[in-house]
This record gives C-alpha cells, sequence and structure tokens, in this order.
C-alpha cells in the first residue's frame, strides 16, 4: 500500500492525528420514525473552512450539492419518505454526505408538537460494537432504534434488550447489510424498552436510539415526544461527565447512565449511587438548582432527557440530548437552532468550561454570563438563551456545549460536540481474538502501520488514536500475555 | 491535496519537540553511479527515556539519487529480532521498527546520544544537489510506553552527485555497516518467530 505513494500528497493513506471529533468528511446518516405526520427532515451542516459537498440518499434518488461557509450554517431539506417507517425493516434510504474539507452535521427530525435532533458521527467514529440508549415507549409510540450500513454486505448480530418485532428479548439474531441500507426495529409494547440492546458487526455501522413518542419520565406525564440521538460505538464511551440543568425547568431533569462492562460503579455528586452490570443503565432525576457530576468506574454513556410539559407546567416535552465525556471536549463549536417555522422555539445553549476560563468563554463574540461551579470538578457550568439562527462559541481549553429549546409540547437537544477519541482501549491488542496477547498480534498491528482505524473499537488500535501505527504495536507489545510476546 | 494540507495542519498542531533527527554525514558527494549511504540519528530523548518504536519517512529527490536499501541498527535491539519494515519509492524511504526489548534494556542501548536509527543507501543516479528531510507523514517515534513523543526537529542533510572526483566519500563506520550484511529491504523481520517460542 505504502509503495503506491509517489509523494506524500498523492498517498491515499491518512496522516498522523487523525480526526477524532465529530467533524469529518464522510458521513452515514439516517433517521428514525417519529409520530404520524409528515416529517420536516433537515440535515444542518457547519465548518471551519469554506468546502463543499454532497447530500446523498442513493436509494431514493435524491442528490444535492451543498456549500459551507465558516461560521454560518447550511440547511439541507431532504425527502420525507428519508425516514424509516415500521420495524424489522430493511429499506435503502440511508443518507450518504461527503465533503471536501471537514464538516459538522446536525440533523433534524421535526414535526409540530414532537421534534428532537442529533449530533451525526463521521464514519471514522462509526464502530462494530454498539449497546443502544434510546427511552421505553410512550403513548404516541415504541422504544425503537435504526442501524446504517457503511459498507456491503456488513453483517449485523442483535440481541434486543426487550420483545421486538418478529424478535423475541435476549435471542440474538442476524442481518445483512449493504452500504446505505438502513434496518429499524421497534419494540412490540408502549412500555417496554429496547435500551440496552446488544449489536455487533462485521464492519462500522451507524446507529440511532430513541422512541417514536416518548413520555418522560413516564406515562403520568403528558405529552409524548419524538427522541433520537446517534449512539457512539462503546470504543469511544468516557467516565467523567459534567452537567447542566435545562433552563427553565423547575422539577430537574432525567438522565441515563449506560454501562459498557458489568462492575460499573456510578458515582453522582460525590455518592455511589449503583453498580451496573454490563448494558444495563440506570435512571434518575437529577436537580434543577446546581450543576451535577457524573464519574463512572468503567466507559459510560450519558444522556440528559427533557421531561414531558405535565412534569412541571413548563413549555416543554421530551428530548434526547448525549452529554459528552470531559475527555472529549472541544475547544469551539458552531451550532444551529432550528429555523423559526413551523415551530417557534425558545433556545438555549448549556456550556460547560474551565473555571479558569469562564471570563474568557465567548458565544457570538460576547462574553457568557452566570456561570455556576460544578461541584469540585473545577468546571464550571452556564445555562445561556439564544435566539433562532447560527452560534458560535469558544474557549481556551476545551469545553462541552448543548443545544436546546423548547416549544408547545414540543423540544430538541443535541451535544455540540463528541470527541470519537478511543477512550475505551485499555484492553486491547488481541487482535486474533485467540484470548491473549501475542507476537502474532503484534505483527498484525506492525504490518497494518499507517492505516485507518477500522472504527473506534479496533482491537490494533492501542492508543485509540483511530490510526494503526507501530506506537500501537510497541504499546501490545508491553501487554503480552507471557514473556517475550510467546505463546503458550 | 486536501489530505495533504489537512496533515500538514493536523502536524503543526502538535507541542515542540525535544528531539532531534540529524542526517550522518550531513552531506557528502559521490561520483554519478556511484552509492552512497546516510545514517538516520537521533539526539534529544530525555533522562530515562528510551525510544520503543519510529516510523519515518526520508524524502530525497528522485532524479539526482535511488534509495536502494535500508539497514537498521542496534539501538532498539538486535534488528533480526525486532519487527523492522521499510517501503522505498524513488523518491522516499519509510522506515520503521517496534521494539521487543524491555524499557530498561532500550535505556541501555541508547545510552549515548545521538544514536543511529537506520541508514539509507542510494544509487547516484543525476548530476545535482538532494535534500534528505524528513516527510510528514509517517513521522513517528513512541517511547518505551508506546507513547508517542513530540514531533522531532530534523536537521536537513545533502547528497550532492558530480561527474568528477568526490570531494568526500561515505565515512568508514557505514561502509563498514554496509558491508556486514544486515540490509533489509521491505519485509518485517520475524523476531522470535523462528525461536519457537
Amino acid at each position: 500500500m505504502f509503495l503506491s505513494c509517489g509523494v506524500i500528497g498523492a498517498c491515499s493513506i491518512t496522516c498522523a492525528n487523525a480526526q477524532t471529533t465529530n467533524q469529518g468528511t464522510d458521513f452515514y446518516l439516517g433517521f428514525s420514525q417519529n409520530y404520524s405526520g409528515g416529517p420536516n427532515l433537515v440535515l444542518f451542516l457547519t465548518g471551519g473552512t469554506a468546502t463543499t459537498g454532497t447530500v446523498a440518499v442513493p436509494g431514493l434518488a435524491f442528490t444535492t450539492p451543498f456549500s459551507v461557509t465558516p461560521g454560518t450554517i447550511t440547511a439541507v431539506d431532504l425527502p420525507a419518505s428519508t425516514e424509516s417507517q415500521g420495524s424489522d425493516v430493511i429499506i435503502n434510504n440511508g443518507i450518504h454526505v461527503t465533503s471536501m474539507a471537514p464538516v459538522t452535521v446536525y440533523g433534524l427530525n421535526q414535526i409540530p408538537y414532537t421534534t428532537d435532533a442529533y449530533l451525526g458521527l463521521p464514519k471514522p467514529l462509526l464502530g462494530t460494537n454498539y449497546i443502544v440508549l434510546g427511552y421505553a415507549g410512550g403513548a404516541g409510540g415504541p422504544s425503537e432504534f435504526q442501524i446504517v450500513g457503511s459498507q456491503d454486505g456488513t453483517q449485523v448480530t442483535i440481541t434486543p434488550s426487550a420483545d421486538s418485532t418478529n424478535h423475541p428479548a435476549g435471542i440474538p439474531f442476524k442481518i445483512t447489510l449493504n452500504e446505505l441500507q438502513t434496518y429499524e426495529l421497534q419494540a412490540t409494547s408502549d412500555s417496554t424498552d429496547l435500551s440496552g440492546t446488544l449489536i455487533s458487526s462485521t464492519q462500522p455501522i451507524a446507529l440511532f436510539g430513541g422512541s417514536v413518542c416518548t413520555n418522560i419520565p413516564n406515562d403520568n406525564f403528558v405529552a409524548c415526544d419524538y427522541v433520537v440521538e446517534q449512539i457512539p460505538a462503546t470504543g469511544s464511551w468516557g467516565k467523567d461527565f459534567l452537567t447542566v440543568p435545562l433552563d427553565t425547568r423547575r422539577n430537574g431533569d432525567t438522565f441515563r447512565v449506560l454501562a459498557s462492562q458489568a462492575g460499573t460503579t456510578v458515582t453522582i455528586d460525590g455518592t455511589v449511587v449503583t453498580t451496573l452490570g454490563a448494558a444495563q443503565f440506570y435512571q434518575t432525576e437529577l436537580s434543577d438548582t446546581a450543576n451535577h457530576t457524573i464519574n463512572t468506574s468503567q466507559p459510560s454513556l450519558v444522556a440528559q432527557y427533557s421531561n414531558s410539559t405535565t412534569y412541571d407546567g413548563v413549555l416543554s416535552d421530551p428530548m434526547m440530548m448525549l452529554i459528552s465525556p470531559t475527555e472529549q471536549f472541544q475547544t469551539s463549536y458552531s451550532v444551529t437552532t432550528p429555523a423559526s417555522s413551523p415551530e417557534t422555539y425558545t433556545n438555549y445553549i448549556n456550556v460547560v468550561a474551565k473555571a479558569s476560563d469562564v471570563s474568557t468563554c465567548k458565544v457570538d463574540g460576547n462574553p457568557i454570563p452566570a456561570f455556576k461551579p460544578i461541584g469540585t470538578s473545577g468546571y464550571d457550568g452556564a445555562q445561556i438563551p439564544v435566539a433562532t439562527g447560527t452560534h458560535n462559541l469558544s474557549c481556551p481549553d476545551p469545553f462541552g456545549s448543548y443545544v436546546y429549546g423548547f416549544a408547545s409540547y414540543d423540544s430538541y437537544g443535541y451535544p455540540g460536540g463528541l470527541g470519537g477519541m478511543g477512550i475505551n482501549h485499555l484492553n486491547r491488542c488481541d487482535v486474533n481474538g485467540d484470548g491473549q496477547v501475542d507476537y502474532r498480534d503484534v505483527d498484525v498491528i506492525f504490518a497494518d502501520r499507517n492505516t485507518p482505524a477500522n472504527g473506534v473499537d479496533d482491537e490494533r488500535d492501542a492508543d485509540g488514536d483511530l490510526e494503526i501505527t507501530v506506537a500501537d504495536a510497541r504499546i501490545c507489545q508491553q501487554k503480552c500475555t507471557y514473556t517475550a510476546c510467546a505463546t503458550h | 491535496m486536501y489530505k495533504l494540507l489537512f496533515c500538514l495542519m493536523a502536524g503543526g498542531a502538535l507541542t515542540a519537540s525535544a528531539s532531534t533527527i540529524t542526517f550522518q554525514p550531513t552531506s557528502q558527494t559521490v561520483n554519478l553511479g556511484a552509492t552512497a549511504t546516510v545514517d538516520v540519528n537521533l539526539s534529544g530523548l530525555s533522562a530515562g527515556q528510551a525510544l520503543g518504536a519510529f516510523d519515518l519517512l526520508v524524502d530525497s529527490n528522485s532524479s539526482i539519487i535511488d534509495p536502494t536499501s535500508v539497514t537498521f541498527f542496534n539501538y532498539l535491539g538486535n534488528p533480526t529480532l525486532e519487527l523492522t519494515g521499510s517501503n522505498l519509492t524513488s523518491s522516499s524511504v519509510e522506515a520503521a521498527e517496534t521494539s521487543f526489548e524491555t524499557t530498561a534494556t532500550l535505556l541501555g542501548l541508547q545510552g549515548t546520544q545521538p544514536f543511529s536509527l537506520f541508514a539509507i543507501t542510494y544509487n547516484a543516479i543525476g548530476v545535482g544537489t538532494s535534500t534528505l528531510t524528513l516527510g510528514s507523514f509517517p513521522e513517528i517515534l513512541a517511547d518505551g510506553s508506546g507513547n508517542k513523543l513530540a514531533l522531532p526537529t530534523v536537521t536537513a542533510g545533502s547528497i550532492t552527485v558530480v561527474n568528477g572526483s568526490p570531494s568526500t566519500v561515505p565515512e568508514p563506520s557505514t561502509l563498514v555497516l554496509m558491508m556486514s550484511g544486515l540490509g533489509v529491504l521491505g519485509s518485517a523481520v520475524r523476531r522470535r518467530h523462528l525461536a519457537q517460542r
């Protein structure tokens, strides 16, 4: 492979410091089923450099070019038929976004009174091992997830955590996806939850978890709303999370902590609250009167949910928003609110920044007011009301941002950014899967040097930087099961 | 082109380097049709810091010199027992090595800096001067634990090819190495594979 490179610029290989954030040039995306009614499906694109690209849904013969100007957001409307409908179905409706320079992509699935948005993850951040995080079904529809294939012939093994269409809980089954085919599965009962469903695949896939229309925290509160997020592969989950309450809510927010490994202790505001098994989640309500810290002993996924309107009588409704682990904070974000039509939202951005940075963090060039400490974490959090449109945020050091908004019986929310840096990589190196690390594994890594990792959970990517290098070989040499990397 | 720019941008974001890559001899002159060998040396590792792996690209002018072989040295262990690999094109050489030695052993081997990582032998195929420098990718130095080190600073070298008598010749130490038969081209050495671990 390397021999084909006459000069550096002609090489097809990746470079050092490969992309490890949600910015990218190649996205495989989808829209899972929302409540009934023709959805307004929009991709929002932004980037730090001027660029052009294409949004395509080949299965629908849809393609459109786009251009991105730094500091602004480009909106691309998609056909309503891009949304998956039904359960246990494979459809040719996957979305392919490509661009010349890295862009950030947000997806909005909007129906009046039932809307949510997600942050798109580029292809290098996709993986082959996932655990679904969504929410139980509600009055308007079931718990669901959607998978998008990125390569032809990808075999996917799914072990649903709840009874679902044609597939009972706990019984693994297999499907095969081609590039840009989607598979959607919904629970058979509106009261059950597909969170905790295990998914593995032979090639990287994209996963979207959520619910068609759920009541949060439960059916005792109305109204229901569509919720969705693109779920990161377990290889990029984190351990340390900092949260800020959703602005205007009066009784706090619902949180879920999903564990990737057995024996994961969950600590909230310094107190151990539970120990989880693999693929188990802990759900709690956290007050709106303070910011909160969530720490887990093993890599986990954390989401913040907006409760249904009647939970506190505030203009709002359910949405789902992933919380970035602090390891994946970034130093700038360009984010956007939905347009003011067909609904007008009151929009907010929550920011989590180092306490030493709060005087220098900016939103649209202006200081961010009203930071409050987040426990003893050394970070502060702020809630910023913002107008409809694009907003640019920056801090000297990496920080977190979360965008959300409320309308009558409606809401949306998504993280401003997520890193894909493989945090959950400490147990890698057994490349051939024989239960030990030896010279055969190290040899493979060395031979594969200077190639991209096959997703965020590649056994060869020992340092989790999404590249296979001699450094990974050296790390794995240090992890050999027996002396001198021998086999036994 | 974009990928190149992206690579350069990414590389530029790294912290300042403490280590230095030099070429030895820094400059040399050879006759057209002769061969020239240059060592790629590393210095500037901090106390207690060992080099456990490297992967470097050396660029040259394909109209003046043509790389023919790569020789690895003993500073990361006996190269016949470590993982080594090289890839040659007309204008670049990638040389990579991952050591199987312990960090303590590496510290002993690398006690005196600079030390030589590898040597490249070129055929002189055209009159002129070729600069020798590192390409931007791959450019990896890793310590004994596999942690990537900051990118090294580079002092470029050069090889001048003339039609007449050369003013300098390859250094004796390099010639000895050239004759020692340690050259390995384009394949990974299988340390310990033959040892029937």
